[in-house]
């Protein structure tokens, strides 16, 4: 039995509890909820067993590796600290499955506690993807640098885990919250800002001001050695960049799509304020959701196609060997992917509730309860930020000399833990304290992709966090 | 005319501490120092003025770029003025908060007057026939007996409240977040963040710090730092597996004061600065190989040399080292001999660092030669770091999480109890409970301590 093997099934295991919560949405008996949550339970568990055998195989590996390198054998203490120190999250593949796992616990700890419909389905969707991203990097285990042999790395990692799984799942109560509370939000609203913040994110996906410039959607520079696929930044002299090249209409498209958004937004917000506007705003939802899936759609075709294209000379010149041609296949950058597949499931959903808004609305609790779900998952995801800041800089401090160095991942943690400040802030503040916070919590969603996944994004230089590099 | 100034600077004075204790200017705040943060991790910190304008150009957009710092972003005027007015904000909150809190945990009102009862969210009521047994309930209820000093009893009036002190955990929070705030201004002002090559077997005493905007300077440290040896363990495929340097220190007159070896993780501490294992550069054609070689007439002498210099034997046959190799097919590291015999026949052979005999029982000439190691030059790359009053916000963390605890994991409730007698056999008991977050919980305890009172009466 190899870890891989379990991820698999584990993986297989989340799949199909997703296929009987939609039983349970057609056919709302209880016994497909117990069902599925079951499920859910027991491939966590069975991802649980995953990462504790590749932490016994990582174990092996590092003795075999340390054993070879010093040519004698580790016995007794010795061989029980090279044999624990390389826990299942020190590269981004282990990271990533991590990321998943500490989804599930908190999906299911939100379970337990409270029940909410669509939480659970968010929160195993959520998951999935953490696993998708996983499969396309890196998954060999590689002996663990210098700087992470550490037992800081332990408390440090399993707390922003769950953390950031607390910070997405509260981002998904906020937005039910919003939905729910029609009192106070009307459908309009939610419609329009929907429309202006998916504008908003497919603008970053498209590479932000980049994408006015080169209408472009970025794709990461992937070469071809072999079997293998391996990212050009690796082969390159210039070891700081990485190299993103554009997909061809999809930048188009995209733009196409932002305009599409912003414009059709703005004219929800401004113009269809009444009751009786409701199908004009469902119309104009459903031109700028098709705007974004075919989109989706063109990226995809891409991607399967692997259709390649020579390097342009400007970004050859940085590759070793440095004449060329250089020719790569699209591959798209795997977090902007993600990141495009999440917003359209999201708008996907939020159209849904358009057209069937009672539908959505009359599975989930009182808007206080959801509120108070929220703000407890918050807390949580407070209180782990502040021990992964404290730790971080414990571990920094005694490794490096500096407490705080203003590295990009520190910094994005920094900006998750104020973000959340400013949300339990308007807790107590009335006036704020509704769906004001939750868009608060909502944005603590983003907040947590730029901190944790900026880097890998390809958004800012990575620093000591090198794990982001594969 | 002169009272009218008087009072139009008193309220000029009052707008302005009404601005600083508002939370819109800590959301305010907060948002600026988010949108900072998210400004800075995408420009790179790590250049220097000059740099960033070699970079940019020194057109109109790299001196608005230039303008706002965004090469040091963090250290910035305005990211500077943020911080320092979140600071403030609060500060000015705390003073505005605090002393309420305070006066009232320490005086409490304890009076469990009607009106007072009507304002509770949980409250219950019940009738009792004697003194003793309305007492006993509210015991029951209040979760202490009577007599307990942090009980009060006034006026047949009971109060209690549990885990009161953790009203203060915002408090708390916030004050530790202006210790981490001051000491850390402190520690970058008065603090040391340099770096520092030193190849093996020689010292050091100046080293490169990064100052303000990043531009670096010279720093004396008024000692020597020096490194004996520098170790680099790698894994077969040549990464790093772990590395270490053996440190001392010295002062002018030449005498040891410090030695020790230092690994990442592992740093040496000296006079208050810290010297922290951060990387290493291999020092180049400063390879030397340690061989010894040896004849069966009981010759044995161990020659450390550099590559390609000759160990010329007595006989007049001379030995070179041409090559190292790290791995030479999957049996380790080897080194590739060149020979000239003493009939001038020049051949060459490999000797493997693991197989010590091979050259003996192998190749059988008139030297054998045996591979001991090799040691490529390096120079161990330190991190040399001062920081004064890191205890203080390491304090300032711990304290952190202690408020954070208080905040989260603790609710002060206060429990309020009332014995009113109506005649002889007829006693009223109110009983009512606040708390100051967290209702849900509160409703739990409250409806637990009612059980055990209506278990009591069963």
């Amino acid at each position: 039995m190899h870890s891989a093997s379990l991820y698999n099934m584990c993986t297989a295991g989340y799949v199909l509890s997703l296929v009987v919560f939609a039983v349970h949405v057609l056919n709302t008996k209880k016994f497909w909820l117990k069902l599925g949550v079951l499920t859910v339970a027991f491939s966590f568990l069975i991802q649980t067993a995953g990462m504790l055998l590749r932490w016994v195989e990582a174990g092996f590996m590092e003795v075999k590796a340390a054993e070879s390198a010093v040519g004698q054998s580790l016995t007794g203490w010795s061989w029980f600290v090279v044999f624990t120190q390389h826990p299942p999250w020190s590269n981004l593949y282990e990271i990533m499955v991590y990321m998943s796992w500490g989804v599930i616990i908190v999906t299911l700890g939100a379970e337990l506690k409270w029940r909410l419909a669509w939480v659970r389905q968010f929160g195993v969707i959520l998951a999935l993807m953490a696993l998708g991203m996983a499969s396309l990097t890196d998954s060999s285990i590689k002996p663990l640098v210098p700087a992470l042999k550490s037992w800081w790395i332990m408390i440090h990692v399993i707390s922003a885990s769950i953390a950031y799984a607390a910070g997405a799942i509260a981002a998904f109560i906020s937005l039910f919250a919003i939905l729910k509370d029609k009192k106070r939000i009307d459908t309009y609203k939610i419609a329009g800002l929907s429309l202006l913040f998916t504008a908003m994110l497919l603008f970053f996906i498209g590479g932000g001001p980049r994408l006015f410039i080169d209408q472009a959607f970025y794709v990461k520079l992937l070469g071809f050695a072999g079997d293998s696929i391996v990212n050009v930044m690796d082969m390159s002299k210039d070891q700081g960049r990485a190299f993103l090249v554009s997909m061809p209409l999809v930048g188009w498209l995209l733009l196409l799509s932002v305009i599409l958004h912003s414009f059709l937004g703005g004219i929800i917000l401004c113009f269809y304020k009444e009751q009786q506007h409701n199908n004009k705003v469902k119309t104009l939802f459903w031109f700028a959701f098709i705007s974004s899936f075919i989109c989706l759609l063109v990226v995809l075709f891409h991607d399967l196609r692997q259709s390649s294209i020579e390097v342009s000379s400007n970004i050859a010149h940085h590759l070793l060997p440095s004449q060329g041609p250089w020719f790569i296949s699209f591959k798209s950058h795997p977090w902007s992917f993600g990141l495009l597949v999440f917003t359209i499931l999201v708008e996907g959903f939020l159209l849904f509730y358009l057209l069937n808004s009672d539908g959505v609305t009359n599975k989930l609790p009182k808007v206080d309860t959801l509120e108070m779900a929220s703000y407890k998952a918050i807390s949580l995801s407070f209180f782990l930020m502040t021990v992964v800041l404290i730790t971080g800089a414990l571990w920094a401090h005694y490794a490096w000399g500096r407490y705080w160095a203003w590295d990009p991942k520190e910094t994005g943690a920094l900006a998750i833990w104020l973000n959340y400040a400013i949300y339990l802030h308007t807790k107590r503040t009335s006036g704020l304290s509704g769906p004001f916070s939750s868009f608060i919590a909502i944005l603590g969603f983003f907040v947590i992709i730029i901190g944790f996944l900026g880097v890998n994004l390809g958004l800012f230089a990575d620093g000591l966090h090198t794990y982001g590099n594969n | 005319m002169r009272a009218k100034t008087r009072r139009q600077r008193i309220s000029l004075v009052d707008k302005l501490w009404r601005i600083f204790i508002s939370l819109k200017l800590t959301f305010a705040l907060l948002l600026v120092i988010i949108i900072g943060s998210v400004i800075g991790m995408s420009f790179d910190q790590t250049i220097t003025f000059e740099q960033f304008f070699e970079q940019n150009g020194t057109d109109g957009l790299s001196k608005l770029l230039s303008f706002f710092e965004l090469y040091d972003a963090f250290h910035s005027w305005w990211f500077s003025l943020a911080v320092l007015l979140l600071a403030a904000n609060l500060i000015a909150c705390s003073i505005e908060r605090l002393p309420r809190i305070f006066l009232e945990h320490i005086n409490p009102r304890p009076y469990l007057t009607k009106r007072r009862l009507l304002s509770l969210p949980f409250r219950y009521h019940f009738v009792v026939t004697n003194k003793q047994e309305a007492q006993k309930k509210i015991a029951l209820f209040l979760g202490k007996k009577p007599k307990s000093k942090k009980l009060s009893k006034l006026n047949d009036s009971y109060y209690y409240e549990s885990q009161g002190l953790s009203k203060f955990g915002v408090y708390i929070v916030h004050i530790a977040l202006l210790i981490v705030m001051f000491s850390s201004v402190y520690t970058t002002q008065n603090g040391v963040d340099g770096h520092v090559l030193i190849e093996e077997g020689s010292k050091a005493r100046f080293i490169t710090a990064r100052g303000p905007s990043g531009v670096s300077y010279t720093y004396d440290l008024g000692f020597y730092i020096g490194c004996n040896d520098f170790r680099l363990k790698t894994f077969i495929d040549n990464s790093p597996m772990e590395f270490e340097s053996d440190l001392y220190v010295t002062d002018s007159q030449h005498k040891i004061l410090k030695s020790k070896t230092v690994r990442v993780n592992e740093p040496l501490n000296f006079a208050g600065f810290t010297f922290y294992q951060s990387s290493f550069r291999p020092v180049i054609s400063e390879k030397i190989v340690d061989i010894e070689i040896a004849d069966d007439n009981g010759y044995k002498e161990r020659y450390a040399v550099r590559l390609n210099t000759p160990i010329i034997m007595k006989d007049g046959s001379s030995f070179r080292v041409e090559k190292v190799y790290e791995d030479f097919a999957g049996l380790g590291q080897a080194l590739r001999i060149w020979h000239k015999s003493k009939d001038e026949e020049e051949s060459f052979f490999h000797i493997f660092r693991r197989y010590k005999d091979y050259d003996r029982v192998v190749r059988k000439g008139d030297f054998f030669l045996t591979f001991i190691e090799s040691d490529q030059q390096y120079a161990t790359g330190l991190s040399v770091g001062k920081v004064p009053g890191i205890e203080f916000i390491f304090g300032g963390f711990l304290l952190l999480l202690v408020g954070l605890y208080m905040c989260f994991f603790m609710t002060p409730i206060r429990f309020f109890a009332r014995v009113i007698k109506k005649d002889e056999h007829c006693y009223h008991v109110f009983l009512a409970a606040w708390g100051f977050r967290n209702h849900k919980f509160v409703d739990t305890v409250f409806s637990k301590r009612l059980t055990l009172i209506e278990e009591d009466n069963a």
